[in-house]
C-alpha cells in the first residue's frame, strides 16, 4: 500500500447548500460535513440527492445557493481545487471506451493525474487485472470493469476516496474485496465517502451514515445510533426443549409474544431496553438452552423505518 | 496531450481512420481514373484535374467526417460517465477542448494525408512522366484546405455535442448542421439571387454571403486560388468578380474554426455532467 497523499486532505463542509434545476429542487438546503479520516456513507433511494452531493463537492456542478468550504488540518480554508487534487473518484455507472485495453485506459488516467505509468501497471496487478490488462475493455466482465474504475480512483494514492454506488453490479466476493479496500484506505488514515443503497453491507465498513430523503438529512450517526433512532425490535431466537420454552415464556409474562418456529425453536422480538432482562431469563434456564440467536434490526429496515417516520412528519 | 493521444488511439482502434482513409483514397483514385476524360479538350495537368474533382466531392464528404468525429466528443463521454472523470481530473476545461481538438485534428490529418496523399503518389507516378508534379502545389493546398474544412466541422460538432443531452439528438442535429451549411445555404442563396433578379442583392453583398459559408470559402480557396485550376473548374475570374479581399476565404475558415471552439470552451466551463 502506497502512502497517502496527505497534503491534499481536507474537511469538506456544506452549509445550507441548495441545488435546483429550473423548477426541480434536488437539495432544498443541505448541511453536511465530511471530516478527515472518516468513512461516511450517503444512503438513500434513487433520486434522494446522493450523486448531486458528490458532484457538488467535486465542483462538477455549482450550488444554486449556500456554500461549500474546504478546511485543512489546522482549520484554514483551502481551495476546492487543492482538495480535489487528492481525490480519487469513481462515478456511478462508468463505462470506459471498449476499444482501448485496460492498461491503456489506466495509463491514460495516470497521465491525467500526473502519476507515473508504472503505478497504473502496479494497480492492475494489485486488483488482479494483470492477466487481462492488454485485452480490450470490451471483452472484460462487468466486475473487471468495475475494478478498473476502482483502480482509476486509487491512482496517485489519494487522501480521499469518493465512490458513487461502488457495489452496483458486483458479485458478493467482489463486494467484500471492495470493502476490504475501503478498510485498508481508512486504516492508512484516508477519508472515504461512499453512496449506496446496499445498506446492510456498508454498515460494517462505515464509521458514520447520513440518510438522505428528498435532499434533506433525515437521520445521521453511526449504524448503532441509527438503529436506536429507528427503535426497531431485536429478534431473539431460542432453541430448547418445548417444556423449557414454555417455562421461559411463562416467566417473562405476556409482554413478549412468542412464535413457535419448530418443535424446539421459538422466536420473539423485543425493544433494546428489554433485552438484558430477556437474556438473564434465558441464562437462568441453564444447559437446557442449546442455542440463542440475537439479531439486531438490519440497516435497511432501519432505513425504511426512518424514511417512513420522516415522511409522516 | 494525454487526451489528444487517447483520441488518436481511439480513432485508429475503432477503424475510423482506416475507413476514412479508404473512403478518401477510393474516391480520389476513382475520380482520377474517370476525371481525365472531361479534361481532354482543356489542357490541364492530372493534379489540377484531381483538385477540381476532389474538392467538388470533398466539400460534401469532409464536413460529414468532421461532424461525425465531433458530435460525440462530449455527449458521448457524458453518457459513458467518463466526462465526470475528465472534468474531475486536475485538467483545465480549456485544455480538455484543446486536447480533443488536437486528437481529432491528428485523426483527420492522418486520413487526409494517407487518403489524398496516397492518391497523389498514384497520380504522380502513374502519369505521363515529365510534368507529373505540375499543379502539385494546388493539390497540397487542396489537402490543407480539406483538413481545415474538416476541423471547422469538428468544432461545429463539439458545439452540438455540448449543447445536447443525448447522443442520438447530437447525431441528428449534426447532420442538420451539415445539410444546412453544405447543401441548403447555397441553394437558398442562389434562389434569393435568382428570384430578386439581382436587385435584392448587390454584388459585393452576394460575394460576402457566398464567402461567409465555410464550404464556399473552401471552394474559393482550393478552386479559385490557382488560375489553372480555376480554368479547369470553370471558375476563372470568379474571385475577381466577387471582389473579395486577399485571404478572405482563409480568414472565414479560421473564424468558423475558432468561434465554435471559443463557445465550446465557455459552455464547457458551465457544463454540469
Amino acid at each position: 500500500m502506497m502512502p497517502l497523499a496527505e497534503e491534499h486532505a481536507a474537511e469538506v463542509i456544506l452549509r445550507g447548500v441548495r441545488k435546483a434545476y429550473r423548477r426541480t429542487v434536488i437539495l432544498p438546503g443541505l448541511d453536511l460535513t465530511l471530516p478527515r479520516g472518516e468513512t461516511l456513507a450517503l444512503l438513500g433511494h434513487n433520486g434522494a440527492g446522493k450523486s448531486t452531493v458528490i458532484k457538488l463537492m467535486l465542483g462538477l456542478v455549482r450550488p444554486s445557493g449556500g456554500a461549500i468550504d474546504y478546511r485543512d488540518a489546522e482549520g484554514r480554508a483551502v481551495d476546492g481545487a487543492y482538495w480535489r487534487r487528492g481525490v480519487g473518484f469513481l462515478p456511478e455507472s462508468l463505462a470506459f471506451p471498449g476499444n482501448l485495453s485496460g492498461r491503456e485506459t489506466l495509463r491514460f488516467h495516470a497521465r491525467l493525474k500526473g502519476c507515473p505509468p508504472q503505478e497504473a501497471d502496479a494497480l492492475l496487478e494489485d486488483l488482479e487485472l494483470g492477466d487481462a490488462a492488454d485485452a480490450r475493455v470490451r471483452t472484460w466482465s462487468k466486475g473487471m470493469r468495475q475494478r478498473l474504475g476502482l483502480a482509476q480512483a486509487l491512482l496517485g494514492s489519494p487522501a480521499t476516496l469518493i465512490l458513487d454506488e461502488p457495489t452496483s453490479g458486483l458479485d458478493p466476493a467482489l463486494r467484500r474485496a471492495l470493502y476490504a479496500r475501503i478498510e485498508a484506505h481508512r486504516a492508512a488514515g484516508g477519508t472515504v465517502l461512499l453512496s449506496s443503497h446496499a445498506l446492510n453491507e456498508v454498515e460494517h465498513v462505515v464509521t458514520r451514515c447520513v440518510l438522505l430523503h428528498r435532499g434533506t438529512v433525515c437521520a445521521a450517526g453511526t449504524p448503532a445510533t441509527l438503529r436506536e433512532q429507528a427503535a426497531l425490535p431485536i429478534r431473539v431466537r431460542v432453541t430448547a426443549p418445548a417444556s423449557v420454552l414454555a417455562a421461559l415464556a411463562a416467566r417473562l409474562g405476556s409482554a413478549l409474544h412468542w412464535r413457535t418456529l419448530g418443535e424446539d425453536v421459538a422466536e420473539t422480538a423485543c425493544m433494546q431496553h428489554r433485552l438484558p432482562g430477556l437474556v438473564q431469563a434465558i441464562a437462568a434456564c441453564g444447559d437446557a438452552v442449546r442455542d440463542v440467536e440475537i439479531t439486531p434490526a438490519r440497516l435497511d429496515a432501519v432505513y425504511a423505518e426512518l424514511g417512513r417516520q420522516d415522511a409522516a412528519q | 496531450m494525454a487526451i489528444a493521444g487517447r483520441e488518436l488511439r481511439l480513432g485508429l482502434r475503432n477503424r475510423w481512420v482506416l475507413a476514412a482513409v479508404g473512403l478518401l483514397l477510393v474516391l480520389a483514385l476513382a475520380l482520377h481514373a474517370l476525371g481525365t476524360l472531361p479534361a481532354g479538350a482543356v489542357e490541364a495537368t492530372a493534379f489540377r484535374v484531381a483538385v477540381v474533382s476532389l474538392a467538388s466531392l470533398g466539400v460534401y464528404l469532409l464536413p460529414l467526417l468532421g461532424v461525425m468525429l465531433g458530435h460525440d466528443a462530449f455527449v458521448g463521454e457524458r453518457e459513458r460517465g467518463t466526462l465526470a472523470l475528465l472534468l474531475a481530473a486536475p485538467v483545465g476545461r480549456a485544455a480538455l477542448v484543446a486536447g480533443k481538438l488536437l486528437g481529432h485534428a491528428a485523426v483527420l490529418g492522418l486520413a487526409i494525408a494517407l487518403g489524398f496523399g496516397g492518391a497523389a503518389l498514384v497520380i504522380a507516378f502513374g502519369g505521363d512522366g515529365g510534368a507529373a508534379w505540375a499543379g502539385g502545389a494546388a493539390y497540397l493546398r487542396m489537402m490543407l484546405g480539406s483538413w481545415l474544412l474538416g476541423l471547422v466541422f469538428v468544432a461545429l460538432g463539439y458545439l452540438v455535442s455540448i449543447g445536447t443531452r443525448e447522443r442520438t439528438t447530437a447525431g441528428a442535429i449534426a447532420i442538420g448542421v451539415w445539410l444546412l451549411l453544405v447543401v441548403i445555404y447555397d441553394l437558398a442563396l442562389i434562389g434569393v439571387a435568382l428570384a430578386g433578379g439581382g436587385e435584392w442583392l448587390d454584388a459585393s453583398l452576394f460575394a460576402w454571403l457566398v464567402a461567409l459559408n465555410p464550404t464556399d470559402a473552401y471552394r474559393l480557396l482550393t478552386l479559385a486560388g490557382d488560375a489553372e485550376v480555376a480554368r479547369v473548374a470553370g471558375l476563372l475570374g470568379v474571385t475577381s468578380d466577387l471582389a473579395l479581399p486577399q485571404g478572405a476565404e482563409l480568414g472565414v475558415l479560421f473564424a468558423w474554426l475558432l468561434a465554435p471552439l471559443a463557445l465550446v470552451a465557455i459552455l464547457l466551463g458551465r457544463y454540469e455532467p
